[in-house]
């Protein structure tokens, strides 16, 4: 009996651990998270995060039911417009993304611009989830622009969110239309190639901060979005300036 | 005391009945006697008294359902220990047991006792509980004829020794033969209520003859009255048989009487005046062996069931196809109310 | 990784101790009490097993938004670990009100009849009565709730969200690592947890026998 007691108030404590900081990111966003975590953690320590990452407009249904985010990264402006505007105490455009074609090696069918999806080959492609995630939208907006959507079309298979597109790329899928920093994630950048398509294909997937709440560590976060050493390490997985 | 319960479900009944010393309640099956029981435990929505609408812990009865309903992971001493509080409620727990001779085994499970001793045990209990009456549901039909024969021995020295009133269900004549009081519940209600030799040679209607295993019942028709009694005609045969109330001429009556009361007259004996009358000659069909008991199948002018203990069949030596004699006692012969 | 774990065993146990007090005098009331509302009732409360868990938390989420019918009284539990709690209790309820059912329909209603008439307190009645009768089953049924809570994704995913240290359970960490790629931790954390499920459904296995070596060896 005593022993129960003292597992019941050890499961307290786990509940006591709220975090200073929850961020909601788009899924698209989770590659370059850890470095970028560890270099805000190292400019402002002693600071706890949470993070989520989910597709774009997911994340803001999940603040409109009164999830208590306090910053928002959405790969997209347009879903945050259905954000309810007393909340939203700041935005602004962080980075630009990029999307790409990317096949894997053991595909085995050599990549040369989006009309390589007609291989026969290639029976499966992935794609994020248009209705939920900018990347999506992206991906069909480009095989559209490029006259590729028709034909191609009944071998999309969907995905949740962007860096799920990426992963059912790499495990069972001939080919993904996916974002640039997951191509350059370690677990594809070495198994595959991947071809960048023009950004005119495509509506912009600008990646937007929103800040939801006043607190010292969002403001801190927010700012250091715009920092020189963020901005670096974006850029090295694949996200471009303003 | 007197009992009168009143039930809705899940029959129709209104029974009146009063309960001293060992009183069996006979009834055929589905004739709710369970259900009364039941009623008069508490665990059955009824109107009555006493009681009335009481809660089952509040009422002061020791209930005995026909499963015995022991606690199976408890001793037979835990068992009868179940009802007591206090300091001293394993001593009286093991009185109780020891009352009914199962101290020896106070330790040992339900599952390892035999179904004789687990009702023992299930009186025990319920004795322990000091109630003021005690029900009993059909407590010998699991059992073999000694068991039997033990339980209800055991049964009438504690109502003796304790003055508890027992209310007793069961559809066996030879238990109600042992009760102090006899009640039938038929119908509904309660027919009859009588010490159990009267329900037995004077049922009150047909069906409790038959529940009471009165075979030999034929209709007839008055042919004439004296003071007190009556001539009844049925086929060829007249019979004189004593009545308490005068019947009009030309009625039509049953009469009857039982198998064992059937007198088979004897050559060398003469017999006085009285059963000189209700003679009739018949031929004996039929002589089953029952045990320690002769069943006689006779036709003649009727047809009559006649009992006969070993010893009298030893010494009568009689036959398939013999022709005898039989008298009807006139004191035995009783005339049933209509239907 | 451990705070998924933590998360996920506090989530089963509190939810395991909360369906046992609520499971069982529940279970009591479906085997031995009989009222016109019955059927309907079980109904309601067996759902979960052929909902699916997505629908269940949707609803759930909807009832739990601060502009939701129970966020508007005040139970604002969205995205809060009572509410994945709650929709927990919700969804593993007919697991563990079928084992409490199993174990109480094994004690025989005429003995609990004569302890009534026996002027037995409730209280001495479940004690000395009811609960040795039925433990194991009772036991058995709270670790069954037990594994099938920390095995849980929908339901907890769309009413909790995916909170760190609040509702992000060991299952969604998993589902979380392989989206991002970081397929060596997540077969690590599947691991733990495959060997976990395994033990504890050992455990449930021995005590069932156990339970029913006591009841038959007193069946009459």
């Amino acid at each position: 009996m005593r022993k129960l007691v003292v597992v019941l108030i050890l499961a307290g404590f786990v509940h006591g651990a709220t975090k200073d900081l929850q961020i909601a990111a788009a899924a698209n966003l989770s590659p370059v998270f850890p470095e970028l975590l560890a270099a805000f953690r190292q400019a402002h320590p002693g600071i706890s995060v949470g993070v989520s990452f989910g597709a774009s407009a997911l994340l803001v249904e999940q603040i409109r039911k009164g999830a208590p985010f306090d910053v928002l990264l959405a790969a997209s402006p347009e879903y945050a417009d259905y954000l309810d505007p007393a909340i939203v105490r700041s935005r602004t455009t962080f980075a630009i993304g990029r999307l790409v074609l990317y096949i894997p090696k053991h595909t085995g069918v050599a990549l040369y611009r989006l009309d390589t999806l007609e291989n026969s080959r290639i029976r499966k492609v992935a794609v994020a989830n248009p209705l939920h995630a900018p990347y999506g939208k992206a991906a069909i907006a480009a095989l559209k622009h490029a006259g590729l959507y028709e034909r191609i079309k009944h071998k999309i298979i969907y995905a949740a969110n962007a860096s799920q597109a990426a992963q059912m790329t790499i495990h069972g899928a001939d080919a993904g239309l996916i974002p640039l920093s997951s191509a350059l994630h370690p677990a594809l950048r070495d198994s595959g190639n991947y071809w960048l398509i023009p950004s005119e294909l495509h509506p912009p997937l600008e990646q937007i901060a929103v800040l939801l709440n006043d607190s010292r560590p969002a403001r801190d976060f927010f700012d250091f979005l715009a920092s020189r050493k963020a901005r670096e390490i974006l850029s090295r997985h694949g996200f471009e300036e303003q | 005391m007197e009992i009168d319960y009143q039930l809705e479900r899940p029959l129709k009944l209104h029974a009146r009945l009063f309960v001293n010393g060992l009183t069996v309640l006979l009834g055929e099956s589905g004739s709710g006697k369970t259900s009364l029981l039941r009623a008069i435990a508490g665990l059955l929505h009824a109107r009555g008294k006493p009681y009335g609408g009481l809660r089952p812990e509040y009422r002061r009865i020791g209930y005995l359902p026909q499963g015995y309903a022991l606690v199976p992971h408890m001793t037979a001493l835990e068992n009868v220990a179940l009802p007591l509080r206090g300091s001293d409620a394993l001593r009286r727990a093991h009185y109780w047991l020891d009352r009914v001779g199962l101290d020896l085994k106070s330790k040992r499970r339900p599952h390892e006792l035999s179904g004789g001793e687990r009702q023992r045990i299930a009186l025990a209990r319920a004795l322990a509980a000091e109630p003021r009456l005690l029900l009993l549901d059909e407590p010998t039909s699991a059992l073999d004829a000694t068991a039997r024969e033990a339980a209800i021995d055991l049964i009438e020295l504690i109502v003796s020794e304790e003055n508890l009133p027992t209310l007793l269900v069961s559809h066996d004549p030879y238990i109600a033969a042992r009760s102090d009081l006899l009640a039938v519940l038929e119908n509904g209600a309660v027919r009859q209520q009588a010490p159990p030799h009267e329900v037995f040679s004077r049922p009150a209607s047909l069906s409790i003859a038959r529940m009471v295993g009165f075979t030999n019942i034929f209709p007839g028709k008055i042919t004439a009255s004296e003071n007190g009694a009556v001539w009844i005609k049925t086929g060829d045969l007249t019979i004189f048989a004593p009545t308490e109330s005068p019947i009009p001429k030309g009625a039509h009556v049953h009469w009857g009487i039982r198998p064992e009361e059937v007198m088979i007259v004897r050559p060398d004996r003469p017999l006085s005046a009285p059963l000189a009358r209700n003679r009739l000659q018949a031929r004996l069909s039929r002589l089953i062996k029952k045990g320690l008991i002769y069943v006689l199948k006779v036709s003649g002018a009727i047809d009559l069931e006649v009992l006969l203990p070993r010893h009298v069949q030893d010494r009568l030596q009689l036959h398939e196809g013999d022709l005898l004699e039989l008298a009807l006692k006139p004191a035995y012969i009783h005339l049933f109310s209509s239907g | 990784m451990s705070e998924a774990f933590a998360l996920s065993f506090k989530l089963a146990l509190i939810t395991s101790l909360t369906l046992l007090v609520l499971g069982v005098p529940l279970a009591y009331t479906l085997v031995f009490k009989r009222f016109p509302a019955k059927p309907a009732l079980e109904a309601a409360l067996l759902m979960p097993l052929t909902l699916p868990p997505t629908v269940l938390g949707y609803y759930l989420l909807l009832l739990f938004a601060p502009d939701g019918a129970l966020g508007r009284l005040g139970l604002k539990w969205a995205f809060k670990f009572e509410g994945i709690w709650l929709a927990s209790v919700l969804f593993s309820l007919p697991f563990a009100l079928t084992a409490y059912r199993e174990s109480f329909q094994a004690v025989d209603v005429e003995v609990l009849e004569v302890t009534r008439t026996l002027g037995i307190s409730a209280v001495r009645r479940w004690t000395h009565v009811i609960i040795p009768w039925i433990w194991p089953g009772l036991l058995s049924g709270t670790m069954l709730a037990f594994a099938h809570t920390l095995g849980e994704f929908g339901v907890v995913l769309m009413v909790g969200g995916n909170l760190p240290g609040e509702t992000r359970v060991a299952s969604i960490y998993i589902f979380d690592l392989v989206q991002a790629m970081e397929f060596e931790e997540a077969t690590r954390a599947s691991l733990i947890f495959v060997a976990l499920s395994f033990l504890l459904i050992l455990v449930v296995r021995t005590l069932e026998t156990r339970w029913r070596s006591i009841t038959s060896s007193n069946a009459r």
